[in-house]
């Protein structure tokens, strides 16, 4: 692989109101520049033309070398940062503005709320009633193996359990597109095995539009639909990959199959090229 | 808060207990023995005396009455001020910066060298010594609200917001709860400086307070009732304290270091 010459594939761009079987986008991103303010080295471009177009209903997965701007699109996504240049919309059924879900990195359950409560929070802000609100937030909680921590604040829950209470309060209120930020960063591999495996199984239940941060290639294809592999900063897209195991799919057993194993082979030749390039560029910044 | 065995909290208390019961007899055997001189100083069982009748004839609770009025007024009026601006200055960017900095100037004014002043503007009534509690208060919860708000996690609010919190619902939701820990701390200090500012507004000028109450005794050289009025203002504090103590077990479960 030679470095940043390979032109990324053109995405696939179903045309809006085409044919029916063309999958909706939920999640648009045109030619999308950002840059940050570093310290005493002026600007420093993070995204250089970025193009995403996100299907509803997919898994998507984006990969590249530490400190490329990942989370920095998933901001853009989420619509807590503005681009510098370039477009970003989002489309939620019905041609309403979309209700999103953001799982970050760190742990953002409110420390003076207990489990249910906490999960219980997005219907709240929406003024669902308390019995119907309870009713989804227990279910919720039984599905990940919670049940019987309703009245526990987070700080009594280990950092696997807090991950999983958090995952639940964003399918709670049902949002159109659900952003994950490395949510799976700090915690042992069993743990990290069995959220994944929660993962799987809750989007094989509720079907939601997932873009997913990692640097973590397995989990990637283990997880996505689609992997969009960023290059090193300033960050383009370099590939795309669609992921055609089959579903459901099992954490453990997929990675066992010869076409994931191939298909790691394939992407991580040429993201291993990017880490390579990333390595030899000096500062780090965000992941 | 660290949690004792029982025997051993008691054995602490048994010692406290001693250790104030030996300064209470070297006080009044000093006294006996004229090693200092109790019409400056009284003496234990003097004020003993003293507390009792004045608590028999009814003269403490009505004067007592007075005090925490003024003191609970000010306590509730600055705290709900402190709240409220340091929410505002916190979280509204422009005015933070517009205001902040002349709340601070103005703290380096000794606040009770303003009694004077609000007896002139508020009367000899509660209000001026409410007001002046209030102003005392207000500096410790607004500083600690203010600091709170800043300490609040920028992911925790962003990830709210997302899920679709108005301007509104993030106050009550987010920024408020997350500053408890803060405004307790600024209402532990506020309750000493609310009493403060109650008893120093009653020096300059009322007719009825525990602070009217030390003023007249001292200077009529009835130094038992002096002392008898500092030790209701002692219990009295110690009895705020010690309720706002259970009120922060209450409100702080989720910490961990609360239970």
């Amino acid at each position: 692989m030679s470095g940043g010459a390979a032109p990324p594939l053109t995405p696939l761009l179903p045309l809006p109101g085409g044919e029916a079987e063309t999958p909706r986008l939920a999640l648009r991103a045109e030619g999308v520049v950002k840059t940050h303010r570093h310290k005493g080295r002026g600007r420093l471009r993070v995204l250089d033309g970025i193009d995403l177009h996100v299907r509803e209903r997919e898994f998507l997965t984006l990969v590249g070398p530490s400190g490329c701007g990942k989370s920095t699109i998933l901001n853009l996504l989420a619509g807590l940062a503005e681009p510098d240049s370039g477009s970003i919309s989002a489309h939620g059924r019905g041609g309403t503005p979309p209700s999103l879900g953001l799982i970050s990195q760190t742990d953002t359950l409110l420390p003076w709320r207990t489990i249910r409560k906490n999960v219980e929070i997005g219907l709240e802000l929406r003024g669902v009633g308390t019995s119907e609100r309870r009713e989804t937030a227990e279910r919720l909680m039984a599905q990940v193996g919670l049940a019987g921590f309703e009245n526990s604040y987070p700080f009594e829950l280990s950092g696997g359990m807090r991950k999983r209470a958090a995952v639940i309060r964003t399918l709670a209120y049902d949002p159109d597109i659900i952003l994950m930020d490395e949510p799976f960063v700090g915690l042992d591999v069993q743990t990290r095995d069995a959220l994944e495996e929660d993962i799987l199984s809750l989007w094989q239940q509720h079907r939601k539009t997932i873009v997913l941060v990692t640097h973590d290639l397995a989990e990637a294809i283990t997880l996505s639909d689609r992997v969009v592999l960023l290059t090193a900063r300033p960050a383009t897209i370099k590939a795309e990959y669609e992921i055609p195991l089959p579903r459901p799919r099992s954490v453990v057993e997929t990675k066992f199959t010869e076409q994931f194993v191939h298909l790691h082979k394939t992407i991580w030749r040429d993201l291993s090229a990017e880490v390579l390039k990333a390595s030899r560029s000096v500062p780090h910044g965000e992941a | 808060m660290v949690r004792r065995d029982r025997p051993e909290a008691l054995r602490d208390a048994a010692l406290t207990f001693a250790f104030i019961a030996i300064g209470l007899a070297a006080w009044e055997f000093a006294a006996a023995r004229k090693l200092i001189n109790p019409f400056y100083t009284s003496r234990p069982s003097d004020i003993g005396a003293d507390f009792l009748q004045f608590m028999l004839d009814g003269e403490l609770f009505r004067h007592l009455a007075v005090t925490l009025h003024e003191a609970f007024g000010g306590l509730v009026l600055g705290t709900l001020a402190g709240i409220a601006c340091g929410l505002a200055l916190g979280k509204i960017e422009w005015l933070g910066r517009l205001v902040e900095p002349i709340i601070t100037a103005l703290y380096g004014i000794p606040k009770l060298a303003l009694a004077p002043i609000f007896i002139l503007w508020f009367g000899l009534g509660l209000e001026s010594k409410i007001f002046l509690s209030a102003l005392l208060v207000f500096y410790l919860v607004f500083f600690s609200t203010f600091a709170g708000i800043r300490s609040i996690d920028p992911d925790i609010t962003a990830a709210i917001r997302l899920m679709g919190a108005s301007r509104c619902q993030l106050v009550t939701r987010v920024f408020l709860p997350s500053c408890v820990p803060w405004i307790l701390t600024g209402i532990r200090g506020g309750i000493g400086a609310s009493l403060l500012g109650a008893i120093v507004g009653e020096y300059m000028g009322a007719s009825a307070g525990l602070g009217w109450m030390i003023q007249y005794a001292t200077t009529t050289y009835q130094i038992e009732r002096v002392m008898s009025c500092i030790l209701a203002l002692l219990l009295i504090g110690l009895a705020l304290n010690r309720s706002l103590n259970a009120c922060e077990r209450r409100l702080l479960r989720w910490r961990p270091d609360a239970s």
